[in-house]
């Protein structure tokens, strides 16, 4: 029996890393693996693709009305392909401290025994912005060991993407979390690509895959489905299974070497203004 | 522009430190030269809290209870407080001594990750159903303030349910400060913007605030009223033992002064700023000189400088003949003294009377204050250690050790272990103060002196937690320059 891989995504708010784990998952499971989703964000929305709705219970909210006296089917639900989803939840914007509320919702689940040796993918899809120590309980403790970040060719999110790196590094030196790469969720902005590559290279890792932009994952989405549910034939499906294959040969696992914010520009400046300095006229 | 704001913590005035090693005349140089960096310790033993100090500056108000926002270990340290107020009852005369009012929200993980605001408001809504107090004091702690559970909305709207209880919120989150008295200066600005509320009131002829922290003896409290009452003034003695309806005449008063000197300093500044009342700031009447300089301080605020002299030459010739024999007893003892900032200087002027010799000062917290105190004691001593600390318990047993001094003044717990006869000087218990006060002390010293038996048994029998090679170490090893 081979060790669980436990995966931790991160990224910019917004940039689609529950839409890229639940999809990056359902590819999983087509090569036969047998997957768990954390959703570490009080919006609990991370699992809304693989369960068919929001139909999930959070781990927070079963122990708010029920104490903590509690059995694992009350917070986790089968979904796509019997992927087990589980949400972490949080208490109400603008009250309490939803970092402690992952913090005891991941123990929760520990003392629960969800994380079963049959498992061989665990994914925590973190909320973007990682504001506390709170937000960094999958990467500690020795829990998840791998961190993809997701990302575009915009300025914001390789900002955030350089910052979370940060964060990373620190843990990496205690523990033995690291960075297997960027996943690029495309806004089709100029020379994407190239700019993720170098960045990428920047940071000491690698761009581990490129996903293309397509109105199918919105589709798809309003149907509460991944792609490659939705539509199995799709070219965006075959993107996600190929993400998917990416995750599973990847090898390269690094600590990575954030730049700053000087360093970020110069990047930026040499791959994402290229065109828009040509074309600039009064 | 609007004024600038007094956050309620000490650290935020320049030129103010915690953590020290050095000597008399190496602290008053460098402190001139404005070459006393700030510093911090590598390693230190635990440290009072705000939350504690707010807690302890108001829990003998009789007529409140006091509602600690925060887990439930946050009031272990109450146990003094409550001491200090069941004894003070029992010194005041009260037959049915009662303990303070508190009650606890017990913050668990739950109420961390959801908010702890239901369990506040519920816990108010009990200790006014059950007590019907005329003042709840609700006080923040760390976890509470990390969480940031809104205290002040929630005591707003509670008020207009409970008209007749007076809702006070208290900002005194644990981790905000390291110096104590930031406790009580949150306390006395809740007090301000929650009960006084800067309204003017009518003036009452010849009422003084007598400011004191709850570790002031009923003795040393009826000392200072009686020598007040030699002025002609009638005292309004705060917070210990009062209640709302003296809170409410702070503003009458015609002057403030305090026993402590750190302890209502910045309040008494606010009610000159906000009420126009002018107040006395020198020293903790301690020793005759000390004594003669407040008592100076607030007849001269009164106007009653004649008077004062009058009445401090008739208190030199009741007390002088006695303190001479105290000083055949005690002449030439040498003396390692630790208290609070204001009464470890002052203590260590009062040796003066008694012809004492300094030897080692440990003292909280350095500023423009301990300045003054200092230049005079390197007048009238040799060169002492001092060690700017809050206990520091591992630092005062190595110096007192290397030292061994023939006594020590000040919180005895662990120079007592060490066989070296003890005197407490922040006793709460029994007269320290005032011109009565300086002979109960002399003569508690005197024959302490006299009596070592107990402590050197102590010593005999009870080992303090450190090594042997700790005594041989520098005191102040841990203490890093430039820190914080």
């Amino acid at each position: 029996m081979s060790e669980i891989r436990q995966i931790a995504i991160y990224g910019k708010g917004g940039i689609g890393k529950s839409t890229t784990t639940q999809n990056l998952t359902a590819g999983l499971v087509e090569h036969g693996k047998k997957v768990m989703v954390v959703g570490c964000d009080p919006k609990a929305d991370s699992t809304r693709l693989l369960l068919g709705g929001l139909a999930q219970k959070t781990v927070l909210d079963t122990i708010r009305e029920e104490g903590e006296d509690i059995e694992l089917d009350r917070i986790m639900k089968e979904g796509y392909g019997g992927t087990k989803c589980v949400e972490s939840g949080g208490p109400e914007p603008g009250v309490g401290c939803a970092g402690r509320g992952i913090i005891t919702s991941i123990n929760m689940l520990e003392n629960l025994g969800a994380y079963t040796d049959d498992l061989d993918y665990v994914f925590y899809d973190v909320l973007g912005d990682v504001v506390c120590g709170g937000f960094a309980m999958p990467i500690r403790e020795g829990k998840a060991k791998e961190i993809y970040i997701v990302a575009s060719g915009e300025m914001m999110a390789l900002y955030a993407a350089n910052n979370i790196s940060k964060g990373i590094q620190r843990y990496a030196r205690t523990g033995g979390v690291r960075l297997g790469g960027i996943i690029c969720n495309s806004r089709n902005v100029d020379r994407e690509l190239d700019l993720l590559r170098a960045f990428a290279k920047e940071l000491g890792t690698k761009l581990l895959y490129f996903v293309p932009r397509d109105n199918i994952v919105q589709h798809a989405e309003i149907n509460k489905k991944t792609v490659i549910e939705y539509r199995p034939d799709s070219n965006q499906a075959q993107e996600y299974r190929n993400l998917a294959q990416a995750v599973i040969e990847n090898t390269d696992f690094v600590i990575p070497t954030p730049m700053t914010q000087e360093r970020l520009e110069e990047i930026l400046m040499e791959y994402g203004m290229m065109e828009l300095a040509d074309d600039y006229k009064i | 522009m609007a004024s600038v704001q007094y956050s309620g913590v000490r650290e935020s005035k320049p030129g103010r430190l915690n953590d020290l090693g050095t000597t008399g005349k190496q602290v008053e140089e460098n402190y001139k030269k404005g070459c006393l960096k700030r510093a911090d310790r590598s390693f230190a033993q635990g440290l009072q809290c705000q939350q504690i100090n707010s807690m302890a500056a108001l829990m003998s108000l009789e007529d409140s209870v006091f509602i600690s926002h925060s887990p439930q270990g946050c009031v272990g340290c109450s146990i003094m407080a409550v001491d200090m107020y069941r004894v003070g009852q029992a010194h005041r005369g009260i037959k049915n001594i009662k303990n303070p009012r508190l009650i606890v929200t017990n913050l668990d993980q739950k109420s961390v990750v959801f908010g702890g605001e239901t369990k506040l408001r519920e816990a108010v809504k009990r200790a006014v159903e059950r007590y019907n107090p005329k003042l709840a004091f609700i006080y923040a702690s760390c976890a509470s303030g990390i969480i940031g559970d809104d205290i002040d909305a929630i005591s707003a709207s509670l008020q207009s349910e409970y008209p007749d209880t007076l809702i006070v919120p208290i900002h005194c989150e644990g981790f905000k400060s390291k110096i104590c008295a930031s406790g009580f200066d949150a306390a006395f600005i809740s007090i301000n913007k929650y009960i006084l509320k800067k309204q003017k009131v009518e003036k009452e002829k010849g009422l003084v605030n007598l400011f004191a922290p709850t570790t002031v003896s009923y003795a040393d409290q009826k000392e200072m009223e009686r020598m007040l009452s030699l002025l002609g003034v009638k005292v309004n003695y705060i917070p210990f033992y009062s209640s709302l309806e003296k809170i409410k005449k702070i503003p009458a008063a015609e002057a403030s002064t305090s026993i402590c000197k750190v302890f209502a300093d910045e309040f008494m500044h606010t009610l000159w700023e906000d009420y126009q009342i002018p107040y006395s700031h020198t020293v903790m009447p301690i020793g005759i000189r000390n004594t003669d300089k407040w008592y100076r301080g607030i007849a001269k605020v009164l106007g009653k400088e004649e008077e004062v002299e009058k009445i401090i030459e008739k208190e030199h010739e009741r007390i002088e003949p006695l303190v001479k024999k105290l000083r055949e007893r005690l002449q030439g003892t040498r003396v390692f003294i630790c208290g609070g900032t204001g009464r470890s200087f002052a203590a260590a002027a009062l040796i003066d009377d008694f012809g004492m010799e300094l030897v080692g000062l440990e003292t909280p917290t350095y500023d423009d204050d301990a300045q003054v105190d200092i230049e005079y004691l390197n007048g009238i001593h040799k060169d002492f250690v001092v060690d700017i600390a809050n206990m520091q318990p591992f630092e005062q047993v190595n110096l007192v050790n290397k030292l061994r001094p023939d006594a020590f003044i000040g919180v005895p717990e662990w120079a007592a272990k060490l066989g070296i006869p003890t005197t407490h000087v922040l006793d709460g218990k029994r007269p320290t103060m005032g011109y009565d006060g300086l002979l109960f002390l002399g003569n508690k010293i005197a024959a302490q002196l006299q009596n070592p038996g107990f402590n050197k048994k102590l010593a005999a029998h009870v080992k303090l937690p450190y090594k042997d090679s700790w005594y041989k170490e520098d005191a102040f090893k841990y203490i890093t320059e430039g820190g914080n």
